[in-house]
């Protein structure tokens, strides 16, 4: 009688056991990139194995943040906007200042931030070595133990892998489909190349810059982020910050590198008239110096061309699968 | 008499030129492509040349730069490059060979287009493969 009301348990916790076992057999990377993902969701890179990097880059949101600053471990705020880390494979700088250049270089920083998850990066590599599963992934991967180098070219293998061209706007470009995008998205592209001047700053395959600009953000008083300038120390950079892609961008509200825009709608509100968000800007790019006159059917098209180039596997919720 | 000899001659002149140019003077319209390599990578451009006046450059999948178009006989005229200033117009020469077109430089002020432009080569997308190819 006993023993047969303890034969489930054991069963139970022989079933448990097995699968604890064999999950982490199964799931054993099997290239850099699945190595590199594993570590992108893994809090054991943080002091307080709470944080990773998908806490602030989320996949639901193209692997940005909601927030205008996003919160580390001991929720500690962040000073900027984190950015989405997706389509960076023609990126020349990285962060909004662009103070590193490749992802590799990029990729052990956020551990060792104090704000962000405040871990020595030699205590994450003696973490990874003391763990069975990563110790065997490394080896397995590159035939060494866990170090640091391979742990950033891991986690970079892994973002530059976040490419998306499966957008509405690439099916209509791209694979020559008129019928993929409505007639607001064609105006709006036509207005993005030509009476709102915003191909100017942001083109290319990912609508991206390699140059740093300023778009008036800046004033020295309440927005006090000099951005290039703390970089280069020169005074013509004041206020400048990188153009990343806006590939994905209906997904990364909230926008700018303080996040200061909550809405798409916003940015073209702002773009079209500057002065009347912040008329005392520094430096800000001439560019942006008269008001555009957009109409309120101008402001709809372009804002439905930017949700154009929501990657379609995204807007289902398939974030996390990193096929090109 | 003289004015209509030289009239016929004219005429003459004109229809041999326009059956001549029918034959001879393939069209831009359609797709045009290049492989080599970016930063030790393959790249593919297409240059995909719209009837309705729109050059699209696809770069390995993505759009990299929708420019517009005219064409005059020999010639073609680039406008609305967004690395050159506004309304800038490039005018180069088109030489059709018999798979590919290469454009050579007549008048352009706009450096970033004269360097992704003159004595540049595309071939031809064979337009049948094309349409084997579509959905
Ligand atoms: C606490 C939030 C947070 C965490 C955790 C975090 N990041 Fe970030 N990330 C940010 C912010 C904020 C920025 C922008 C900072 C700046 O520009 O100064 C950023 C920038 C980046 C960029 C540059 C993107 C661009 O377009 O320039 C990359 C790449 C990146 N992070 C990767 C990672 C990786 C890899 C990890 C994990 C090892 C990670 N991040 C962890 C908040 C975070
Ligand atoms: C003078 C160059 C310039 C022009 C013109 C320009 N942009 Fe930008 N854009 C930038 C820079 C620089 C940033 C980042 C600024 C910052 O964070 O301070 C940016 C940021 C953005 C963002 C936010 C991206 C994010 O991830 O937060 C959007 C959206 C955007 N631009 C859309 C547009 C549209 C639409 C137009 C045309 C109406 C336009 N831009 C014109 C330079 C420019």
């Amino acid at each position: 009688m006993k023993t047969k009301r303890l034969l489930p348990l054991a069963l139970l916790i022989f079933i448990l056991a097995a699968q604890d076992a064999c999950q982490d057999s199964r799931s054993l990377p099997a290239d850099e990139i699945a190595l590199g993902k594993q570590l992108f969701f893994d809090p054991i890179l943080s002091s307080t194995r709470q944080i990773s990097c998908s806490s602030c880059h989320r996949p639901e949101n193209a692997f940005a943040d909601t927030t205008a600053v996003s919160l580390g471990v001991f929720k500690r705020k962040g000073k900027r906007n984190t950015p989405s880390v997706m389509n960076l494979g023609d990126a020349a700088f990285l962060f909004w200042d662009g103070r590193v250049e490749t992802m590799q270089q990029q990729a052990l920083i956020p551990i060792a931030n104090r704000d962000e998850m405040a871990l020595p990066v030699d205590s994450a590599v003696g973490r990874l070595r003391a763990n069975a599963f990563y110790q065997s992934a490394f080896v397995r991967i590159y035939k060494q133990q866990p170090s640091s180098l391979l742990l950033a070219r891991a986690l970079a293998a892994f973002e530059l892998s976040l490419e998306t061209g499966d957008t509405p706007f690439d099916d209509w470009k791209t694979n020559d489909d008129s019928s993929a995008v409505s007639e607001s998205v064609k105006r709006g592209f036509s207005l993005f190349n030509g009476k709102a001047n915003c191909v100017r700053c942001h083109f290319g395959r990912d609508f991206a810059n390699t140059e740093f600009r300023n778009i008036g953000l800046f004033n020295g008083k309440n927005l006090s982020d000099s951005g290039r300038a703390a970089i280069t120390r020169r005074s013509a950079d004041l206020g400048k910050f990188k153009i990343g892609p806006l590939r994905n961008v209906a997904l990364t509200a909230p926008y700018m590198h303080n996040g200061m825009f909550k809405t798409l709608r916003e940015v073209i509100d702002y773009y079209d008239n500057p002065d009347k968000f912040i008329p005392d800007a520094i430096n800000r790019d001439t560019l942006l110096a008269r008001p555009i006159g957009l109409t309120n059917q101008d402001k709809q098209d372009l804002e439905n061309f930017l949700r154009s180039l929501t990657s379609q596997r995204l807007a289902l919720g398939g974030s996390q699968s990193n096929q090109k | 008499m003289k004015l209509t000899i030289r009239l016929l001659v004219l005429l003459v002149a004109s229809f041999a030129c326009r059956k001549n140019s029918g034959e001879t003077n393939p069209s831009i319209t359609g797709e045009w492509d290049l492989h080599s390599t970016y930063n030790g990578k393959p790249w593919l451009f297409t240059a995909r040349f719209k009837p309705d006046g729109v050059i699209d450059g696809i770069g390995n999948g993505k759009l990299v730069i929708s420019m517009k178009y005219k064409v005059s006989g020999d010639t073609i005229y680039f406008s609305g490059d967004p690395s050159c200033v506004q309304n800038s117009v490039g005018i180069y020469k088109l030489h059709f060979f018999q798979d590919s077109v290469r454009f050579d430089i007549i008048d352009d002020t706009c450096s970033v287009r004269i360097a992704n432009t003159d004595k540049f080569r595309l071939g031809r997308v064979a337009s049948d493969s094309r349409a084997g190819e579509s959905r």
